[in-house]
């Protein structure tokens, strides 16, 4: 073997052992899921059950269980993550188009409050966030979910440093050839942008799906439940766990975003790169 | 906006120009139209709660009662009295969140660059999966991550004490000993975050010049060399990117902890994060909340101005 194969055999090799640690904690889930509580609390390395048991996901499916509503809590999950994700696509892709071509009122005023805003961590709005969404008699709804990912300046800061890049020479044309406004948006500015609108779409998707710290205080009702707040709800609200069902419960919560990682895993990398590099 | 000149200047001038004639034409208001919705969500869910948490921190003000006693600045005073309740509370966790980022930060760093070597490393036809199989834990939920690590470090059913016993190492009660919790939460960090670094280390790595490497091939460099003098001078500025991202990260620590140990044992790895909510709504204090949410704030700010001022360096 010359030199560089016997390096990349090497790195191969400590590669597959670092694998484990990655691998190994995610099958022990499906794994588990499939366990009774027994098995799933006996100890020692059993890695694989001695029956396969359906009966986790048959309490978590029951009807007649009232703790769990899975399909109710992926339901609302997967809705409050598109219908989010879709409003802030429309409403920033229009904002920064607005900044960055058209001749917007106090344009440097809001451009300076955006990049302050970016500089305010989310510890700060947390608390008067939650306060309003109470007196406004808006905790346990989708709305609370939903409506403060609108106020997120990322995705105008991204469009907007991408569209003062991007030449202006195809717009100038269409606007000579009398497009409206409105048009040269749809037709010209939206297509163009695309990689930047599907990193925005990727990144808010995620964050929503997975948001964890809202939706545990401003959701308590059963039925409106993120399955994320439901698997947590599931750790830290019965005393004694039963690790059967709460497996069986991880995974079914993370289907969505299994789907969605093994569909457009090199365009999450990509989005990523695009984050970090601005 | 530094990068705006890229373009030329004069040339934009024009061209916004035109496009601004166009909707003057049509008035102002179509144009305000398109950042109507935007200014709305960003002036009801983020200034308006901005300001409105700096004046619940003037007030003694009661989650359940209506009224509210102005207090000026004492609940930023008793924050900062030693001996005070709050003043304890904060300043305890504010050391354990501390002392998580001092750990957590060199570790994630490191291992994320050391992922990255590895994965550029490894055989061309297995780059693509070892990526995938390092990154994909970022796209589980804290409560899954959580969920799966708690039941992997249960001291009686877990799996890592199981392995120990195999190898002849008695069971660890990972969350009697501070350093054990800390333990769990480390990894379990680790396992969920280290991926989303790699990726940016990944692409830095990539975009060292090849031309930098075969002049030290030809002067015969060893791979240290390498390593020291051409590879990580290149990958500095994401480095940093990737160190302030941890920090802040860091300092907004609350999921693990709240899922894996409760804080416990006794308060060894309760966080600013839980001690700001327990005070809020345990206690019901949410003016105090608020002074203790906008010092942490203070605090978090400080290293997000920093990585700001190194993007507006980076692009000149």
């Amino acid at each position: 073997m010359s030199y560089y194969k016997r390096k990349r055999f090497y790195a191969t090799i400590f590669a597959t052992i670092i694998a484990l640690f990655f691998v190994v904690p995610a099958i022990w889930i499906i794994l588990t899921a499939f366990k009774t509580d027994a098995e799933a609390l006996r100890g020692g390395v059993n890695f694989w059950p001695d029956h396969f048991t359906f009966k986790n996901f048959m309490y978590l499916f029951s009807s007649e269980n009232y703790e769990v509503a899975v399909f109710r809590w992926l339901g609302n999950s997967l809705f409050v993550s598109v219908v989010g994700t879709v409003l802030v696509i429309i409403i920033d892709t229009m904002a920064a188009f607005a900044l960055a071509r058209l001749n917007v009122p106090f344009k440097k005023i809001i451009l300076g409050l955006i990049l302050i805003s970016m500089l305010i961590p989310n510890v700060i709005t947390l608390l008067p966030q939650f306060l309003n969404f109470a007196n406004a008699g808006l905790l346990n709804t989708y709305g609370v979910m939903i409506l403060p990912v609108t106020s997120s300046t990322f995705g105008v800061f991204l469009l907007y440093q991408f569209l003062k890049k991007f030449p202006v020479e195809i717009e100038e044309s269409a606007v000579l050839d009398g497009a409206s406004t409105w048009k040269i948006f749809l037709h010209i500015v939206v297509p163009n942008s695309k990689p930047m609108i599907v990193t925005l779409g990727i990144i808010t998707f995620i964050g929503l799906y997975n948001d964890f710290l809202w939706p545990l205080i401003t959701i308590n009702q059963n039925s409106m439940k993120t399955i994320t707040v439901g698997v947590a709800n599931m750790m830290t609200g019965s005393l004694s766990i039963s690790y059967g069902r709460l497996m069986a419960l991880s995974l079914l919560s993370s289907i969505p975003m299994i789907i969605v990682f093994i569909i457009s895993q090199k365009q999450i990398v990509k989005s990523i790169t695009h984050t970090g590099i601005k | 906006m530094a990068n705006v000149s890229l373009f030329n200047p004069a040339k934009r001038i024009t061209n916004t120009t035109k496009i601004a004639k166009k909707t003057r034409s049509k008035g102002q208001l179509a144009s305000f139209l398109f950042i109507l919705p935007f200014l709305l969500g960003f002036t009801l869910f983020c200034i308006i709660p901005i300001v409105y948490g700096i004046i619940i921190s003037l007030f003694q003000w009661n989650l359940l009662d209506k009224g509210h006693i102005f207090l000026g600045l004492e609940n930023y005073k008793q924050l900062f009295i030693s001996g005070s309740y709050v003043n304890g509370v904060f300043f305890s966790t504010l050391k354990n969140t501390a002392l998580y980022a001092v750990i957590s930060v060199p570790l994630f760093t490191i291992c994320s660059l050391v992922l990255a070597i590895l994965v550029n490393n490894v055989s061309k036809r297995f780059t693509g999966i070892f990526r995938a199989i390092f990154f994909f834990p970022y796209v589980l939920s804290l409560s899954v991550v959580g969920a799966a690590w708690a039941l992997i470090f249960n001291p009686g059913a877990g799996f890592l004490n199981a392995l120990l016993n195999a190898i002849g190492i008695d069971s660890i009660q990972w969350n009697a000993t501070p350093a054990g919790a800390w333990t769990m939460i480390i990894v379990t960090s680790l396992w969920w975050g280290v991926g989303f670094n790699m990726i940016l280390f990944i692409n830095a790595l990539n975009n060292v010049s090849e031309e930098l490497y075969e002049a030290a091939n030809v002067d015969g460099a060893s791979a240290w060399f390498k390593f020291k003098d051409i590879t990580l001078p290149s990958i500095q500025p994401i480095m940093l990117y990737v160190v302030i991202m941890s920090t802040i990260g860091a300092f907004n620590l609350y999921g693990q902890p709240l899922l894996l140990t409760a804080g416990g044992p006794g308060t060894s790895t309760k966080v600013t994060m839980m001690s700001i909510l327990d005070e809020a709504f345990i206690r019901h204090q949410l003016g105090s909340a608020s002074a203790m949410a906008i010092v942490l704030g203070g605090i978090i700010g400080i290293f997000i101005l920093l990585q700001y001022l190194f993007i507006k360096r980076k692009e000149g």
